[in-house]
């Protein structure tokens, strides 16, 4: 089968500072990839160089067709979710109005059903529909940043450190409700991560990225059971 | 009694002008996040078009109504593709290098109109009957009458675009946070560009309105457009329903300081407008309708 999302010799950064280099990955149909690394290894770059908000070379084939010299919408069209790090939402909206910006493509009779996954997915959000989303916690946005990237029924999400700010509970929460969107829906998911912990124990394959490089891949158990992962992200 | 409602009618009449301008303001501000110096030279850019294609003398002598959609299709048009073609360069540049663009643009389209066109007063005809409505002492002409009643109309429709539409979704999420909207597959260029178009079009609706009283010429928007920013800044800037109802307390206010106040009559009128401005900012900087952004951190 061929792969949702084949990443080749992908260099990216900003103005002259590279970043990236040569970072090669795959994501499988109905996969959950977690990419690990500390702080400024190179994690968000990656995911903004997949999505097009920075340029970058080398080549991205989304289910067979080359991203890159696509701009960021066009990519998002093409199939193409991206759930940012940290305040990626649209504050002065409500919360049930920046669903519906991540649903602006779907079909309008198939948008009452979307919402109402979306809710189900993080019933917290529910109380919370009228609010201007700039009011939420930075929990609950991390929570409705994730849900209206899955509003657009992306074919691959690229998800950046969705458990940055979350209680230790409601990580664990997020992640199986990942784990359940994709058993259920097949949506293919690219995950990066310092909470090695928590990710790996709901991705099929993991890679290690440290300066920029991918110094290390695996399957989600091979990379927990790694000592070096172990020692350098997991703390034991 | 019957002097007060006059000036009373009068200010609403001139009010909802003012709030015509202030709304093109508002819409631009909603759709970029910017302050456009150069809507009424805009919209008096297009009325000047409305005059070419409706006057009889220098025109094509069109039915005035059909002038006046000709004028707004044409400002529609304008103003896209003055988005595409000045500002979008500037795109990535802060709010205040674009917003000294838009002063660029203020002076060129007015000195473009005297070239174009002529630096001559000109008249246009009003859409609505002539004459005017008597009860008791007071008299509110069909003209009047008609502007309050087309502004009231559009001010719904953009209620409805903004609040109801995904047009309007995409529109005020684009000038909100763009990233997040290119990563949702929203075209971000071609929302400013059709909240330039929108804006531009309700400009050359208000100068087409306006120019019955005014006259046609190239400073014709230049008083109307400070009034517009008093009734935008008084309504909230963010607030479409609020641009109009300041623009009534703006006509309203001015008519009953000019009226009542001698030392202010007629040469210290736009003095009122001013005073307005700094006492809205200071008292309540967010407007009567607006919004606080508030953002957790």
């Amino acid at each position: 089968m061929s792969p949702v999302l084949e990443v080749r010799g992908l260099t990216a950064g900003y103005g002259s500072l590279t970043v990236l280099r040569d970072v090669g990955l795959t994501v499988g149909e109905g996969e959950i990839v977690v990419v690990l690394g500390a702080n400024g290894a190179g994690k968000t770059t990656t995911l903004r160089a997949l999505s097009g908000l920075i340029p970058a070379q080398g080549s991205v084939v989304l289910s067979g067709t080359e991203l890159l010299g696509r701009k960021a919408d066009a990519r998002a069209r093409l199939g193409l979710g991206h759930a940012p790090e940290g305040r990626g939402t649209f504050t002065d909206l409500t919360v049930d109005e920046n669903l519906r910006m991540g649903g602006l493509r779907l079909p309008r009779n198939e948008l009452p059903a979307a919402l109402d996954q979306a809710y189900g997915l993080f019933p917290q959000l529910t109380p919370l529909r009228d609010r201007a989303a700039g009011r939420l916690s930075g929990g609950e946005q991390q929570m409705l940043t994730v849900a209206r990237a899955l509003m657009a029924r992306p074919r691959l999400l690229l998800l950046d450190e969705p458990s940055m700010g979350l209680a230790p509970q409601i990580t664990a929460n997020l992640f199986a409700e990942l784990r359940r969107v994709n058993a259920e829906s097949g949506t293919a998911m690219l995950l990066v991560e310092q909470n090695a912990a928590a990710a790996l124990t709901i991705a099929h394959h993991g890679h290690v990225l440290e300066s920029g490089h991918i110094v290390l891949s695996g399957t989600g158990s091979q990379l927990a059971g790694n000592p070096s992962v172990r020692r350098a992200y997991l703390g034991v | 009694m019957a002097l007060f409602l006059q000036r009373l009618i009068d200010g609403i009449g001139n009010g909802m002008l003012y709030g015509a301008v202030a709304l093109a303001l508002v819409l631009i501000y909603r759709a970029t996040g910017m302050v456009n110096f150069a809507q009424g030279e805009m919209a008096m850019f297009c009325t000047f078009i409305t005059w070419k294609l409706a006057d009889h003398e220098f025109g094509l002598g069109l039915p005035i109504v059909a002038g006046i959609a000709g004028g707004v299709i044409f400002g529609f048009l304008f103003g896209a593709a003055l988005e595409r073609v000045v500002i979008r360069p500037f795109e990535s540049a802060d709010h205040l290098r674009q917003m000294i663009v838009t002063l660029g643009l203020f002076l060129a389209i007015n000195a473009l109109a005297a070239w174009i066109f002529t630096a001559d007063t000109q008249r246009l005809a009003s859409p609505f009957p002539s004459g005017a409505l008597r009860l008791g002492g007071v008299s509110v002409s069909y003209h009047q009458l008609g502007v309050i009643a087309v502004l009231l109309v559009m001010a719904l429709a953009l209620r409805e675009l903004f609040g109801r539409t995904r047009l309007g979704l995409a529109i005020r999420g684009a000038s909100m946070n763009p990233e997040s909207s290119r990563l949702l597959g929203v075209d971000v260029s071609r929302m400013l560009m059709i909240g330039w178009g929108l804006s531009a079009a309700i400009g050359a609706l208000a100068g087409a309105l306006v120019a019955p009283a005014v006259f046609v010429s190239p400073g014709m928007m230049q008083t109307l457009l400070l009034y517009g920013f008093a009734a935008a800044v008084l309504g909230g800037f963010d607030s479409a329903p609020g641009a109009l109802v300041g623009g009534v307390m703006v006509g309203v206010v001015q008519a009953m300081v000019s009226g009542y106040v001698p030392a202010v009559g007629t040469q210290l009128q736009l003095a009122t407008a001013f005073a307005l401005i700094l006492m809205v900012l200071l008292v309540r900087p967010q407007g009567l309708f607006g919004r606080v952004s508030v953002e957790r951190v």
